[in-house]
């Protein structure tokens, strides 16, 4: 498990754990940011860009940081 | 989720009653291309740059019944983040107490991207109110070879779904029949599960608070639901008595049994919504393929080319303000020339037909010929809009902005800013975090509105030349360009100060959404910039003509008369002596000389002598001084001050133009009076000064106090004084050749 903001542009990780203390973690779990949910590292700038469901939504490194994930077969991630 | 039966249909609305229809959906969901299409109304899709904020709403007819639609502001949740998301929420949820209840709810879900669309449609169909789903965006879902089965989705919410492709009309009738089918019909509980536990304490909740508050129970329900789930803490409702130790009671319980009560809300509802996506679509070989936007963000979100592109935009942008829109001012300018010589010739001379010619004709003209520009501006802001470019443009420009202490949305009311600061400081309602959003309150102001434009137009076209510079751009399109950049820079430090001093806070988190690229509709595009036009022609009918009516009376008046015999005895004598050209070029002098002796002597002349002294090292004389003391009100309002100042437009062929009769101006002394440094100077201080009523009116509102616009006002004269003092003084001295 690593933290979102660890990821780099192409990853494809899957949100194991969201820090519920920090503030902005409730609109991204209303934007379908939750566990379980797999997702695509576009841009790992800050801020970071996420290929999330149909959405893309950008987000800063610091709310990233509240993120864990674990990343999905490598060879997924290389593509 | 929560089953309940037991609730009477409301009664159906007769014929004669107005049935009252609420729009909503995510943001960029289509939602105001069909409130267009539904009501016909000239409206306009986005009612300010950035985002919908203000209350719309339009009328239709259908069958015999009259249905009103309102278009409420796109949300994400309806546990809302910011002011927006919270007259959605008010609306719906009956706590707004001017809207009368909704009969219909009309969710829009875009079938690009049903999974988030879905989350808050979920919400508002929980509430239980008759309900019709529009599912917009499918053809750019089917072309993407990921339609959505209407019929399936029917099933699952247990609501009519309609297809509706706004921008051709499709769907539209249907829509309709479907508004007024579901009228009294309220929908069934969608079968999502928030959790046992949760679920109990959400139905004990709702029981204390109905006790204090009777209402229909679903929305008992949704409140108690975002009361106890939500610790953004948004709801009054909360200081109920009792309520707020009972919400604290009930969380430490579900803490207690383990239950994780924040994610439940979130949980809950995805995972159903997962088991419907499974069966609405068929599930896409490539989970993450990238889009044709995502292609083009690989550019435009680009840190260097990203930035180097908007640049890029703006330069062009303002380069084509100044040559699109020539001949269509030399055609308005024309007009108003050709109305006062038509007026002049049909009137018998004396006060009224000078108010007529001068005053009123004049005056509107002077205002109405930077039509063209601000139409331009409008319109680029608009296509940035609905493009989707603006988002871009704000990820972009988050990296910078936090460097003011500000995020990247404040980059929309920024750029809204540069149309009209009234609409963009209502669009900082999009900013969460409260030290923030007064951070931008406060700097907005200063972002280059279109009502400078004109100021800057005259100043440029009178006394800048149009010395070629490079690659197309003239001295002049570069003075332009400079006035917008300075406005920006001021604004970002003034944010940065506000930020590290008064408003010092951390900051919130940045979440934006990157919506698809869209071609926008040329209908909607000129529909918004239509309506923004007419604001402003509004605005320059009412309150400018107005100011022009004062300002013509106390330029004209006490108006001396032996001043009159005086001058026209000159006249004769010139008459006499002199003929062709050389008699003319006296007239024209000697019209000059009693126009000036005749205002110095006005009311207006008085106060603009009295303030002399003041703006004096300014570089500025009393004329100036009388059209800063006009635009305190509005800005616009200098250039027909000048108008009325150099008594230009006056119906004959001799009268010079505004601008010559600038240039020609000369002191006592013999100096000219507008150099190419004065006129940079009344630049800086139109874009430093505070000069709007409107602009104090809406921080006022906005704010809710007399505090901030005192404020505001206060740090803005300051700060245009002390500025345009060292722009002139250190000017002088070092480039003596432009004073
Ligand atoms: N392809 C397609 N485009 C649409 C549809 N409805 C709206 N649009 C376009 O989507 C963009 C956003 O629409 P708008 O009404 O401003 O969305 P709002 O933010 O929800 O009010 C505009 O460029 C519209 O022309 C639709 O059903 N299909
Ligand atoms: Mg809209």
């Amino acid at each position: 498990m690593v933290k979102l903001s660890e990821c780099r542009s192409g990853d494809i990780v899957l949100i194991t754990e969201i820090d519920s203390q920090v503030s902005g973690t409730l609109r991204l779990r209303e934007l379908g940011v939750i566990e379980g949910v797999d997702l695509k590292v576009i841009k790992s700038s800050n801020p970071m860009l996420l290929h999330v469901n149909a959405s893309r939504i950008a987000l800063d490194r610091e709310l990233a940081d509240a993120i864990r994930v674990s990343r999905m077969s490598l060879l997924q991630g290389e593509l | 989720m929560l089953t309940s039966h037991d609730q009477p249909g409301s009664k159906p609305a007769t014929e004669t009653q107005t049935i009252r229809v609420a729009l909503v959906g995510n943001p960029n969901t289509g939602k105001t291309t069909l409130f267009n299409a539904l009501t016909g109304l000239k409206q306009k899709v986005a009612n300010y740059p950035g985002v919908t904020v203000e209350r719309k709403s339009g009328q239709f007819s259908f069958e015999g019944h009259s249905i009103e639609v309102i278009d409420l502001p796109g949300a994400y949740s309806l546990r809302p983040t910011n002011d927006v998301e919270r007259i959605t929420r008010d609306v719906l949820l009956g706590l707004m107490g001017s809207e009368k209840p909704v009969d219909v709810v009309v969710v829009c879900l875009d079938a690009g991207n049903l999974e988030r669309n879905l989350y808050f449609a979920t919400q508002v169909l929980d509430l239980g109110l008759p309900g019709v789903v529009a599912l917009t965006m499918n053809d750019e879902a089917t072309s993407m070879g990921q339609p959505v089965d209407p019929v399936i989705l029917e099933q699952h919410l247990g609501r009519p779904v309609v297809e509706t492709v706004a921008p051709t009309y499709k769907g539209v009738t249907e829509l309709k029949r479907s508004i007024l089918q579901a009228i009294g019909r309220e929908g069934e509980d969608l079968p999502w599960s928030i959790g046992e536990k949760v679920l109990h304490a959400i139905e004990h909740l709702a029981v204390e608070i109905g006790r204090h508050k009777p209402m229909e129970r679903r929305i008992l329900r949704q409140i108690a639901v975002e009361l106890l789930l939500d610790r953004r803490g948004t709801n009054r409702m909360i200081d109920l008595p009792g309520i707020r130790e009972l919400v604290g009671k009930l969380r430490a319980e579900l803490e207690w049994a383990g239950v994780k009560w924040v994610e439940s809300e979130s949980l809950g509802r995805y995972a159903w919504i997962r088991s419907v996506i499974e069966t609405t679509r068929s599930a896409s070989e490539e989970k993450f393929k990238p889009s044709r936007s995502d292609r083009v963000d690989r550019v435009l979100t680009h840190p260097v080319f990203g930035l180097g592109i908007f640049l890029l935009v703006m330069a062009v942008v303002f380069q084509s303000i100044y040559t699109w829109a020539g001949p269509f001012m030399d055609m308005i300018d024309g007009l108003t020339a050709a109305a006062a010589t038509a007026v002049a010739g049909s009137m018998s001379p004396g006060p009224l037909r000078d108010l007529l010619t001068d005053g009123i004709i004049s005056g509107v003209g002077a205002v109405l010929i930077f039509l063209p520009q601000i139409l331009l501006l409008f319109l680029f802001i608009v296509l940035m809009e609905d493009s989707g470019y603006l988002a871009r443009a704000a990820f972009v420009m988050n990296r910078h902005m936090r460097r003011y202490g500000l995020t990247g949305h404040a980059f929309i009311p920024m750029l809204s800013g540069f149309a009209c600061a009234i609409p963009a400081i209502m669009s900082t309602r999009n900013i969460s975090d409260p030290r923030t959003r007064l951070a931008t309150i406060m700097a907005v102001p200063l972002t280059s509105c279109s009502a400078r434009l004109p100021v800057y137009a005259l100043m440029i076209g009178a006394l800048i030349p149009a010395t070629p510079l490079f690659a197309g751009f003239t001295a002049q399109g570069f003075v332009l360009l400079g006035a917008y950049v300075f406005s920006i820079c001021a604004a970002l430090l003034v944010a940065r100060t506000f930020r590290m001093t008064v408003l010092k806070g951390r900051q919130q988190p940045f979440i934006i959404e990157l919506p698809p690229y869209r071609i926008p509709s040329w209908k909607t595009v000129l529909n918004s910039v239509w309506e923004r036009g007419r604001m402003f022609v509004t605005q320059a009918g009412t309150i400018i003509l107005a100011i022009n009516i004062i300002l013509w009376f106390i330029a004209y008046f006490p108006h001396d008369n032996s001043l009159q015999v005086k001058y026209d005895a000159q006249r004769s004598s010139a008459e006499s002596m002199l003929s062709g050209e050389q008699l003319e070029l006296r007239m024209e002098e000697i019209d000059s000389l009693q126009s000036g002796e005749m205002l110095r002597g006005s009311i207006a002349g008085k106060l603009g002598q009295a303030i002399e002294p003041v703006i004096r090292p300014l570089g500025f004389d009393w004329k100036i001084g009388i059209g800063l003391l006009a635009s305190f009100a509005a800005r616009e309002v200098f250039v027909s001050t000048m108008a009325i100042v150099y008594n230009v437009g006056e119906a004959d062929e001799t009268s010079v133009s505004l601008m010559d009769a600038m240039r020609n101006e000369k002191h006592a002394s013999g100096e000219r009076v507008y150099s190419p440094l004065v006129a940079l100077n009344i630049i800086i201080f139109f874009i430093l000064a505070c000069q709007c009523m409107g602009t104090v009116a809406v921080v006022k509102r906005e704010t809710n106090s007399w505090k901030w616009p005192a404020v505001m006002v206060g740090y803005m004269t300051l700060l245009a004084y002390v500025s345009c003092l060292l722009f002139y003084q250190i000017g002088i001295r070092i480039w003596p050749g432009l004073a």
